[in-house]
């Protein structure tokens, strides 16, 4: 911190701060640690952000960074304070700025969608010309701007929607809503979305025989599916419900105070920065190559898409996922769920390209269960 | 009894000004004001201050210090867009907004949102803490005082229900409650950095209740933190566990007041506090209040059923019920807020989005006003400066006169 003192204190006390001033107090924001630790320096910080004004605006997004969520956070409250004064007195960061800040894809996705809010404000004409752009975009706030745009736009037109377009905007999405909605205008002309296929499901599995978690005591036991990779004796199944759901109560048998191993093997072409995402309502670990990446001990307290996430990286080569899924003995009708749908993507939630082998053979990822194909309940 | 009254005349000697509700249930959670002249009803023509469109939903309650009412809302696809906003008490103007991004997880029952838990105030600033885990600390005009990400320090947290339990203020401790599924703690924060002062391990539970200060002395304070198992009094100071008592409730929020503590779980109890005890004085095992947590005002209960949309009101000192009244409305009526009281008046809203006002007390229920908001509420109502604060899934709403 010492070397931070001089310069800090110019940007407390002096008038227009220089971008290299700046530097000191986005440095001291993007420094805190975890259990509070330099927030005092924060605030400090924080108000010397602030005091510069509408100069410290793109320093400020320039240094939100999405891998430091807690910083991120400060700054971007920052631009909340310095906006809502500029504002007022009638002031503009510029839309030209602000349009060549939010086109530049290289940025925090959560300061471009920061500063296209600032420029809907400014210039909206400008901002909704921006859209199309961002049909692609890593910003999956700006990629649902984009596919709302011209899905509107599509299907309210006094003809059919077109196919092409259709299926553009069936490719770019990434929400569940949006993609229901452009699947189901796609079939009414007769095609054949594949949402499973869409979200990268994986829908084959290799199944552990069931071990014991009375009490709950087999979340943290390390049975053998953690140690060692023999899967001799394992059986296959395959998901039969759009969102890849694969139910261990009929896949198994119906069991409690249970655990399970899920295996899935894949190859990657190259290192690849991915997400696993898991819905389940029973607690869960997850295993990359024999590595934990996420763990929660939680029961039947509800699910969504997506609602665990490991950040992950594939290495180039065979993989090995492995899902552990322990159910318990709450009597309750809705407590007697056992499984999960777990799906592989980037970190925008749109699927990857890779192979997944099926003793040893390559299969298709999302693929259903032939002839078995239903809704999600 | 002695010492309990004097007990009550400390808890009550906070330095808030009459007005303010600065808390889930004003007060250090009463759910009384001591406000006069309350207004009890409106139409958009008559007796309606202000009302404002909010941001997004929130199924938090308003607070109130001073000229500013503060808000807290949940936006996005994800539910993940975390905001706080103040508005002038008199004309409903946006003062100021702070927005972060969820940190933790978003999954939660589609009743709530991560705007669930609600802010707390005091002359300091106001203190946010989202479902997510996420606080955010500002003063009152906005400037920002610390970020934590309590998911981030303890990434075992979650609730897929959905967090609710709000912080509350003790001197210069920010208490904030955090029972879940993982790393469960009462832990009370500096309010002036946001660091740990003390973090008390607590077992892994869901749980939705707002921790009660019990003021000993003018230096000592004891935070009763109830879960579905027991109510545990811990040493403010420190955080240690003093003693606990078997009275469970995960949902309702329990309530210090005259000299009693109210609780609501299998009906309504009421509890003497002594000084390492709680002693049952009365429980009426047929006032199930759901979410609703009920209310002690000038010596009745006043109980929201939501499985009946009745309303009751039970002499204090027996549990007995003295009347009952149905909340008139089309179709079902039920609750989630709990009622609130101040000038002789007790408020009671219900989810489809009635405000009803009933005269305290009497031998038969008397309906001062109704009015309907026509949105979804949710949130327990505050009241401040001559007026009734409302927060709907949309807005916010002003209940007074105009200033």
């Amino acid at each position: 911190m010492r070397c931070f003192a001089i310069p800090f204190a110019l940007v407390l006390f002096g008038s227009a701060a220089s971008a290299g001033e700046l530097d000191v107090p986005l440095k001291v924001i993007n420094s805190v640690g975890k259990e509070g630790v330099g927030n005092a320096e924060a605030a400090k910080a924080w108000a010397a952000l602030v005091k510069a004004g509408p100069e410290a605006l793109f320093p400020i997004l320039n240094a939100i960074a999405d891998d430091k969520p807690t910083s991120a956070n400060w700054l971007r409250t920052a631009v909340d304070a310095i906006a809502e004064k500029h504002v007022a007195t009638g002031g503009k960061f510029g839309p030209d700025k602000l349009t060549k800040f939010v086109a530049d894809g290289t940025s925090s996705p959560t300061a471009r969608a920061v500063a296209f809010d600032l420029l809907r404000k400014e210039d909206k004409d400008k901002a909704l010309a921006m859209l199309p752009g961002f049909l692609d975009d890593p910003s999956v706030e700006l990629r649902r701007e984009a596919i709302q745009a011209q899905f509107i736009k599509e299907t309210t037109l006094n003809r059919l929607p077109e196919i092409p377009t259709l299926q553009k905007l069936f490719a770019a999405a990434r929400d569940k809503d949006q993609v229901e909605a452009i699947a189901k205008e796609l079939k009414n002309q007769k095609q054949v979305p594949d949402i499973t296929k869409h979200f990268g499901y994986i829908t084959q599995w290799s199944l552990s025989e069931n071990f014991d978690n009375k009490d709950g005591v087999g979340y943290a036991k390390a049975y053998a599916p953690e140690t060692a990779a023999d899967r001799k004796g394992w059986k296959n199944a395959q998901a039969s419900e759009t969102y890849g759901f694969m139910d261990l109560n009929a896949a198994i048998g119906k069991k409690m105070n249970a655990v399970a191993y899920a295996s899935a093997i894949f190859e990657a072409d190259a290192e690849t920065p991915a997400q696993i995402r898991v819905a389940s309502q029973n607690a869960l670990k997850i295993y990359l190559n024999g590595k934990e990446v996420f763990s929660r001990e939680e029961y039947h307290h509800g699910t969504k898409m997506d609602q665990h996430v490991a950040k992950v990286t594939l290495l180039k080569g065979k993989n090995s996922i492995l899902l552990k899924v322990c159910q318990n003995d709450m009597p309750y009708d809705w407590a007697q769920v056992w499984g999960f749908a777990a799906r592989i993507c980037d970190s925008t939630g749109g699927s990857l390209k890779l192979k997944q082998l099926v003793d040893d053979k390559p299969v298709s990822l999302g693929e259903l269960a032939p002839a078995a194909t239903k809704e999600p309940k | 009894m002695r010492s309990i009254f004097a007990l009550v005349l400390i808890a009550s000697s906070s330095p808030l000004f009459a007005a303010d509700w600065p808390q889930f249930k004003g007060a250090n959670g009463s759910g009384v004001s001591s406000e006069k002249d309350l207004p009890v009803k409106f139409t958009d023509k008559d007796g309606l201050r202000w009302k404002v469109p909010l941001t997004a939903r929130g199924v938090s309650s308003p607070v109130v210090m001073g000229n500013k009412v503060f808000v807290t809302c949940s936006a996005g696809t994800r539910d993940d867009r975390l905001q706080l906003l103040a508005f002038d008490t008199a004309t409903g103007k946006k003062l100021w907004q702070r927005s972060i991004n969820a940190t933790g997880g978003t999954t939660a029952h589609p009743k709530t949102c991560m705007a669930a838990p609600t802010p707390v105030a005091d002359e300091t600033g106001v203190y946010a803490l989202f479902a997510t885990g996420d606080i955010l600390a500002c003063d009152r005009d906005g400037t920002v005082l610390w970020v934590r990400s309590l998911t981030g320090d303890y990434p075992s947290i979650s609730n897929q229900v959905g967090m609710a339990s709000s912080p509350v203020l003790y001197k210069d401790k920010l208490i904030v409650p955090m029972d879940n599924a993982g790393e469960s703690f009462l832990a009370a924060l500096d309010t002036k950095t946001g660091k740990n002062v003390w973090k008390t391990e607590r077992p892994r539970d869901i749980n939705w209740t707002t921790p009660v200060i019990r003021e000993l002395n003018s230096t000592d304070a004891e935070v009763f933190y109830q879960s579905q198992k027991e109510l545990v009094a811990y040493n403010a100071a420190d955080g240690k566990k003093k003693w606990s008592h078997k009275a469970g409730s995960s949902s309702p929020t329990p309530t210090l007041a005259e000299g009693f503590f109210l609780t609501s779980s299998d009906g309504v109890s009421l509890l003497k506090p002594a000084e390492d005890k709680m002693e049952p004085v009365w429980k009426s095992p047929n006032y199930r209040t759901g979410y609703s947590s009920a209310l002690f005002y000038d010596g009745r209960i006043y109980a929201a059923i939501p499985a009946t949309g009745i309303v009751y009101s039970l002499d204090a000192t027996t549990g007995k019920a003295v009347w009952n009244e149905k909340i008139p409305g089309k179709g079902k009526q039920t609750f989630s807020a709990s009622p609130v009281a101040g000038d002789g008046k007790v408020y009671v809203v219900t989810e489809s989005g009635t405000v009803a006002v009933f005269k305290a007390g009497g031998a038969e229920a008397e309906l001062l006003g109704t009015s309907e908001v026509g949105e979804e509420l949710l949130a327990t109502p505050a009241i401040s400066g001559g007026a009734v604060f409302i927060r709907s899934d949309k807005s916010l709403i002003c209940m007074g006169a105009k200033k």
